[in-house]
This record gives C-alpha cells, structure tokens and sequence, in this order.
C-alpha cells in the first residue's frame, strides 16, 4: 500500500505548505478572496455533467415521494419576495419623486424663461417650531449661488416666500403666512387678464392663510361693482418682490366678507394652494446675475408696493 | 493507491453529492457522499496518501460549494473543508488500530467520529470569518448542530456507500496483498 508519496521526504514539507496556504485562505477575510470564484466556477461547471445526470435519474424516481415542498424553503423564498417588492416600491416612489423634480424644474423654466433666474430645488431640512415662527430651513445655501430675498416657490408656481437668511450650506425661507413675513399686495384674477385683477393687501392672520381688503372696482359695462367669489386664484404683484416673483399663485380666495368697520369693502381671506408648512422641498428661483437682482430689488423698494 | 481509479470514484460520488443532495435531505440535514468516501480511504489506505486524498475531497467540496452571504451572492471560501478532510483523515488513521477495521460497523463509527472532526473544523473556520466581518449566513448553534445531523446521516449512508467501494478496492489498489483489506484484521 506504500506510495511514492509516502517515500518522498519531500511530500510531508509539501503537505506542511499547503495546510497552511489553505488556513491562511480559510482565515483571510472573505472579500480578498473572491478571485476563488473563478476557481470553484471551474469546478462546478465539471461537476455539472455527472450531477446533471444523476438528477436526470433521480428526479423521475422519487417524484412520488417527495414533499410538495419544504416549509422552511417557502417561507425564505416568501421573505425574498417581500424584500424584492419592497425595493421594488421604494425604487418606483424614487422615480416618481425625481420625475416631479424635473417637472416642477421644467414647468417653471418654461412658463418664465424671460426672468433670468436659476432654479434650484431645494429639501426641507428643518423647522423653526417656535409657535410665532414657521420659517423653513432648506437645504441651499450661498455655496449654490442662493442670495438673500431669493423667491421660493413650490408645486412649480405657488409662491412660498422669500429667502431671509443664507449660510454656505442652507438658507431660511419665511413663507408669506407666516406672521413675521408682513403684508403682501396681491391681485385677485376675476378673469384671465391682466386688467381683471382687482388689488388686495393680504396680511398673514395664522392657521396658513392671509386676509385683507381688496380695492373696490366698478364694472361700467354692467354698471355694477366687480364681485370678488370664493375659488377665484390670487396673484402676487407686489412692486418691493422680486420680478421673477410677480404673477406667482398666492392662494384661492376661500371667504368673501364685509370690513366690519367699512361694510361695503370687501375683504378676502386667501389660502395657499398647498400647506407652505408642510412642504418637504422647495425649488430657489436665484438671480443669474445677482447684482442685477439687488438692483431691481432696489428700485422695486424704493417705487414702492403695500408691504 | 491507483490516484486514477480514486478520481473517478470521487468524480462520480460528486456527482451524486450535487444530484441527489436535495432528494435526500432531510429538512437541514444532507449527507456526504464525498466525506464518506473520504472516510473509506483513510480507513484503507497508506496514511499519506489518505491524508491528501482527504484533503482533495474536501478541497473538492468547498470548490463546490457556496457559502450563502447576507444581502450577497453565495462565495466559496477554500480552506474550511479541505482541512476538515485533513483533520478527519487523522482522526480516523488514529482510531483505525484500535478498531475491528475491515468491518462495515467500523467504517460507519469512524466516518461518524471523521466527519464530526471535519464539520468542526469548518464551523469554527466560519465563526472565524463571521468574527472578521464576513457577512455570512451563519449561525455558529444551530449550524453545529445541522452538521451533527449531517455527521450521523453520512454515517449511516457510509454503509451502502461502503458495499459498493468494497467491490471497488481492488481498483482502488487496497486488495492486492493476498487477502482482501475489507477481510483483514489490523
């Protein structure tokens, strides 16, 4: 039974190298030796025909006796199935999210490709949650070119607010309900034209709405006063707002009543189009040319608005 | 030891091992064919060369083989096998004398006690690796316990196994001194 292994002096030195080539491989964390693969893809691949033809005969066999299936191997596969569709689901909310981006990107790049303005979007990051406060904090800073009084709106053209303050990496937005954004002067679109707004002065009463009194106007043609009805949309044209802000949605008109003081003025309450303290992002539209924006935003101050 | 004749055993015992191992598991539980060839051959043949045969059939294995990683496509890891073979092919070279070794009993105790020693090896080899941070499947309790059960169903499994190897022997270069090696006593 001798072998000439077993005779050569040299087979046990052999033996002694290779136990430890294969303990140091055994040892080795396993993400340096994934270059085995191709190794144990060789072998398999050899083994493939014997195996394949055992399989060939014993599947026919014992078809009869086997189980229908293991319940523990159900139940994994039925595990990898939900962790499958999970992804799946988070994958396809990913996509709709970024394909909103882009629309609302798009939407407002196209409906005011004459502003000069850049748009970044922009995630909410934090809330100022003191109760006179519901200022944003966004993820947008100087570091990408946002300034100071930068408009901030969201759902493409509902107007959010303005930027007030800007470090490198983020900013604070001031929506325009909150109590410390002030006044805002606005025009209630009774029509589709320009000329068919009637001026408001909207003031920031809490619970997310605005409230002031509209101009009255009267409609020679019907020789009657122009009525102000709930649903109407609301328009920002306040001269001390930026230009890329102007004739963005304030809200829609949600009440119609009288000035207790003044009852033939009218006066509306606005409210947003969307909850401005629950957005989750925000799209800066920035100046491209920031001095031109603090000029305009200067002799927009100095003409004068309401606010 | 005809190292041809041995190729072509294990070769077909692989065979057999990847084909039928669903078929015959039991729950967890599968058996080795190529371990209880393994067993055989240390229990018959010269020491070194029960040793390297050993050492292939488990290098073979671990080729072969996966190991299921978390979140991960299962990797071979070459090693953990290959000197469990080593430490199974010593365990039975030193228990072999003291047992009625040509008997079919005999192979099925010491594939039994061989086995053990390999599947030792290899979870501790694992937990090693688990330790280091590999992400394997592995839980060190209940897998020393489903290669337990391994362990006792690829000893059973050896008896069968061994009838067929008996007639093989001859081939294998066991029996070709007088009397047959499954007939001798050590």
């Amino acid at each position: 039974m001798a072998g000439p292994l077993s005779k050569r002096p040299s087979a046990k030195t052999l033996l002694r190298i290779t136990l430890v080539v294969l303990f140091i491989l055994s040892v080795v964390p396993m993400r340096y030796t994934r270059w085995t693969t191709g190794f144990a893809d060789v072998a398999v691949t050899i083994s493939a025909p014997v195996s394949n033809a055992v399989r060939w005969v014993a599947d026919p066999l014992t078809r009869p006796f086997r189980r229908s299936a293991d319940p523990a191997l159900a139940e994994q596969y039925r595990q990898e199935l939900e962790v499958a569709r999970q992804r799946s689901l988070d994958m396809e909310l990913r996509v709709r999210q970024l394909e909103r981006r882009v629309f609302e990107l798009q939407r407002g790049a196209q409906l005011t490709p004459e502003l000069g303005v850049r748009q970044i979007a922009a995630p909410v990051i934090g809330r100022f949650s003191e109760a006179s406060s519901s200022a944003l904090q966004v993820r947008a800073g100087t570091g990408r070119g946002v300034v100071e009084n930068a408009v901030a709106v969201v759902e493409g053209l509902q107007l959010l607010g303005r930027v007030e303050r800007s470090t490198a990496a983020w900013s604070v937005v001031r929506p325009i309900t909150d109590s410390a954004a002030g006044g805002i002067m606005a025009l209630v679109m009774t029509a589709d034209t320009l000329d068919s707004g009637i001026q408001c002065r909207l003031e920031p009463i809490g619970g997310g709405r605005l409230r002031g009194p509209a101009t009255w106007v009267f409609e020679d043609s019907r020789q009657r006063p122009v009525e102000i009805t709930t649903g109407m949309t609301v328009r920002l044209r306040d001269e001390t707002w930026p230009r890329s802000a102007q004739m963005l949605i304030v809200g829609t008109v949600i009440e119609v009543s009288s000035a207790p003081d003044e009852p033939t003025r009218t006066v509306v309450t606005v409210e947003p189009t969307v909850p401005l303290r629950r957005v989750s992002e925000v799209v800066l539209r920035v100046p491209i040319d920031p001095v031109e924006g603090e000029t305009e935003q200067a002799a927009g101050g100095s003409e004068g608005g309401g606010a | 030891m005809n190292w041809p004749v041995f190729a072509i055993l294990a070769y077909v015992l692989l065979g057999l091992e990847r084909g039928l191992r669903d078929t015959l598991a039991i729950g967890p539980v599968q058996p080795s064919f190529l371990l209880a060839l393994g067993a055989f051959v240390a229990l018959s043949a010269p020491p070194m060369h029960a040793i390297w045969a050993c050492l292939v059939l488990g290098l073979t294995l671990d080729l072969t083989g996966g190991w299921p990683m978390i979140d991960a496509p299962a990797q071979p890891l070459i090693g953990p096998y290959a000197l469990g073979g080593v430490l199974m092919a010593q365990v039975i070279l030193t228990l072999r004398g003291k047992l009625v070794r040509h008997h079919l009993a005999t192979l099925g105790v010491l594939t039994f006690a061989g086995v053990i020693a390999a599947q030792f090896v290899v979870v501790v080899l694992l937990l090693i690796q688990t330790l280091a941070g590999a992400p394997l499947a592995f839980s060190p309790g209940s897998e020393t316990l489903i290669r337990l059960g391994s362990a006792g169903y690829t000893a059973v499994l050896s008896v069968p196994i061994g009838f067929l190897l008996v007639a093989a022997a001859p081939l294998l270069g066991f029996g070709g001194h007088g009397q047959r090696p499954w007939q001798r006593r050590a």
